[in-house]
């Protein structure tokens, strides 16, 4: 290669500054620190990982073929199976995998400071999310786009396939609650809130109706038209909220609960072409375009990241949720450094896209570096905050205290001052009645934003700016709310057809209703014990959530390092290995603290006997006496849980073990399911010009 | 084809200018441009079959897009 040294000079310059700006995060300790410097170093990260360990895999791990065929060119029906240019499939793949997830947990997790998180998310992201998502994408690519379920089947056995199916519904039901709770606490006692995102469902139902029947499949008109709507929608919220119709949209928390009960059922049930796909289609604009925007102001403003690097939480005190730094930081911030839900995606519609092979390094390992970076934007959006006002708003009333002088009482007393005057004045302008205990994350970041937001673009629109981001927020997680509702009604059906046929007929009405009620009354299960615990309900669910999330994360890494061992990589088994064995050890301590520690506010076995011990004695306040029963069972069942999440992931990791042990030996086992060569007639001048 | 021109200047004969370029790019992400790329596809493979009307195909195409996990946490 010619000049060789003259073509590295930049990636050594990239190398100094991140290491140059990484070291400023981790060693900084004072008052405040230039969030320029967190996307200096997450940016230089990227790059440099991109450019080398991506391409390294590719290249000596996974041995990408230029010359094969995809399934996308072999199976070319013009629909699912379609080559098509990378730059659409990066677009759809990353819509498809950037969720609420990596907005929501490193908020959360910032209760540890922001060092801790911002670590996990880059390293976590660079060697083990990104690594998952494209070797996931290069097994599914080479197995005509088959899924992972599948492919735990054919590589490893029914043990496998199974695993992969139960982990896979158990983590859409604990997701799609947990989702829920964040928006009802999103839209709790806020008629403006409620108004606005109430108002989406109409309009979403306006541009289904667009795109159906008045002018059939024109989605960038009536996607224009519908975005132009919410814009006037969160307006319209406002004046709903100065006018006599507030109360109309003023609901405590098991109201608001019911109510997305009643809307998961609808969307489930309804057309697709009605609810769920207009509004899927305003939510990947919104998301994409808030994100950009988000993006643009970082850097336009330069804002000040006030939390410190490390707060006194990491010893497990935290009032957002329990447990030390380790390993509850790495459950927390599933999504944004490790997700298993992204392998589902990535052996899902975009392998049936990709024109060729090479491309699986871009889309697979690039989209997850940029999630990645939406989950160091979260970062951000938290840490400008006042750290007393992130945690005023982030802690439970039954934490801090239910009246604002006990709360800024407390919290002040853990070294983080706030004031209620400070509160008053934010709720204030953000048009809230209050930000005290609005836990779930969605509004401490919709607080972050705005100020990010308001002050990049000018305009002192603070609560506009606010509701829009709730907005923006609620969007999409209820478009992942109704989208999961429905897939898990689909995997329930196929599940159901094993014990009487009929169950399975996904055309059929009754059998579609009945399984979407089984699957809402899951979720609704799980959201409104959430709803009712005085606690917050985040703090118990979202780390069952993380738990799960990184149980599928597992069984992906679990088939992709059996796979390797088959195709004769053992030497670089590492690759998908060390990330299995991280994870492992994560979830595998977790889950043994969330059951078996004697902290009440950590375990649930000792909750549940705490608080049963409390109901007997009759020490308990009467509304709570009255919750408890409830609680005790909930807390037991999430022990349950717990267990199975840990036993389905140790299983298919023996099974995993076991197989690749019989394979060194020569003995036999399922062979590889990779189907033939083929050779690519595809030509870039073909692709170039459509591919098609 | 149908005309597709955006707002802004069209490129030279030829050569698609940059704003073509992005509103091309655009439609082709979204979906927008879906029917006509599958009447192109339809002609090729299939001539000797009526191909969907735009309401017809837009239904399947929704109904096999949501069939299947397409959205993540």
């Amino acid at each position: 290669m010619k000049n060789s040294a003259l073509s590295k000079l930049p990636w050594v310059a990239i190398a100094l500054l991140g290491a140059w700006a990484f070291g400023n995060i981790a060693t900084h300790r004072g008052e405040s620190i230039n969030a320029i410097w967190f996307v200096a170093a997450a940016v230089c990260v990227y790059l440099l990982a991109f450019r080398f360990y991506s391409a390294w895999i590719c290249a000596r791990v996974l041995s990408l073929d230029e010359t094969r065929a995809t399934p996308a060119e072999r199976f070319n029906n013009g629909r699912d199976f379609l080559p098509t240019n990378r730059w659409i499939v990066f677009g759809h793949h990353f819509a498809a995998i950037a969720g609420p997830g990596p907005l929501v947990g490193p908020t959360l997790a910032m209760q540890f400071g922001y060092l801790p998180g911002t670590i996990w998310i880059l390293a976590g992201s660079v060697l083990g999310g990104c690594v998952q998502d494209m070797v996931i994408m290069f097994c599914s690519t080479r197995r005509d786009g088959r899924s992972l379920g599948k492919m735990a089947r054919d590589e490893l056995g029914p043990v496998g396939g199974w695993a992969a199916l139960v982990g896979t519904l158990m983590i859409m039901i604990i997701l799609i609650a947990v989702l829920g709770l964040v928006v009802v606490n999103a839209m709790k006692h806020s008629p403006w809130g409620t108004s606005t995102v109430a108002l989406t469902i109409p309009i979403a139902i306006i541009v289904g109706l667009y795109m159906r029947s008045i002018r059939p499949g024109r989605v960038l008109e009536a996607s224009a038209l519908g975005l132009g709507m919410l814009l006037v929608a969160v307006w319209a919220g406002g004046a709903i909220d100065q006018s006599e119709f507030r109360s109309w949209f003023d609901f405590d928390g098991q109201a608001l609960a019911w109510m997305i009960i009643a809307y998961g059922f609808a969307a489930a049930t309804l057309p697709v072409w009605l609810l769920l796909a207009p509004r899927d289609y305003l939510s990947t604009f919104l998301k994409l375009g808030t994100i950009f925007l988000l993006a643009v102001a970082i850097i336009v403003l330069a804002p000040e990241v006030k939390m410190p690097a490390l707060t006194r939480f990491v010893d497990g005190n935290g009032p957002i949720f329990a447990g030390n730094v380790f390993p509850f930081v790495f459950i927390t911030i599933a999504c944004g450094a490790i997700s298993g839900f992204h392998s589902l995606i990535s052996s899902g519609t975009t392998p049936k896209l990709l024109a060729n092979e090479r491309e699986i390094r871009m889309i697979g390992y690039g989209s997850m570096a940029l999630e990645s970076f939406v989950a160091i934007m979260a970062v951000i959006a938290a840490t400008v905050l006042e750290p007393g006002v992130y945690f005023a708003i982030n802690t439970a009333a039954g934490v801090a205290g239910a009246l604002p002088a006990d709360a800024v009482k407390t919290i002040t007393g853990w070294g983080f001052p706030v004031t209620a005057e400070q509160m008053a004045t934010l709720a204030q302008e953000m048009g809230e009645k209050t930000l005290f205990a609005r836990t779930g994350g969605a509004p401490s970041l919709a607080v972050g934003m705005a100020n990010i937001f308001s002050k990049s673009f000018g305009g002192s629109m603070l609560s506009i700016w606010y509701h829009f981001a709730i907005m923006f927020e609620a969007m999409f997680i209820l478009t992942t709310l109704d989208a999961g509702t429905r897939v898990g009604r689909f995997m329930l059906q196929d599940m159901l057809k094993h014990i009487w046929p009929p169950l399975g007929e996904t055309s059929s009405m009754g059998s579609s209703i009945l399984a979407s009620f089984l699957i809402c009354s899951a979720w609704g299960y799980f959201l409104y014990i959430g709803v009712t615990d005085p606690a917050g309900g985040v703090n118990i669910l979202w780390p069952l959530f993380g738990i799960s999330n990184q149980l599928l994360a597992g069984i992906a890494l679990t088939v992709a390092t059996g796979i390797l061992v088959k195709m004769g990589r053992l030497r670089y088994v590492w690759v998908t290995g060390l990330p299995l064995a991280w994870i492992t050890v994560v979830t595998t301590t977790a889950s043994f603290q969330k059951i078996f520690s004697t902290d009440p506010k950590l375990g649930f076995l000792a909750a549940a006997s705490d608080m049963a011990a409390k109901l007997a004695a009759g020490t308990l306040p009467a509304a709570k006496a009255a919750v408890a029963p409830t609680l005790i069972f909930n807390q037991r069942l999430d022990a349950v849980l717990c267990i199975l999440f840990v036993s389905l992931l140790w299983i298919i990791i023996i099974d995993m073990v076991r197989m690749s042990i019989r394979f060194t030996q020569g003995r036999s086992v399922h062979p590889l399911s990779e189907s033939g060569y083929t050779p690519t007639r595809l030509t870039p001048a073909m692709l170039a010009a459509g591919g098609h | 084809m149908p005309a597709c021109a955006p707002a802004g200047k069209p490129g030279r004969a030829g050569e698609p200018g940059p704003l073509l370029r992005v509103w091309r790019f655009l439609r082709e992400l979204s979906g927008d441009d879906a029917y006509e790329r599958y009447l192109a596809h339809h002609a090729t493979e299939h001539p000797e079959q009526a191909p969907l009307d735009r309401r017809q195909y837009f239904d399947g195409a929704v109904r096999q897009r949501w069939s299947g996990v397409n959205r993540c946490c």
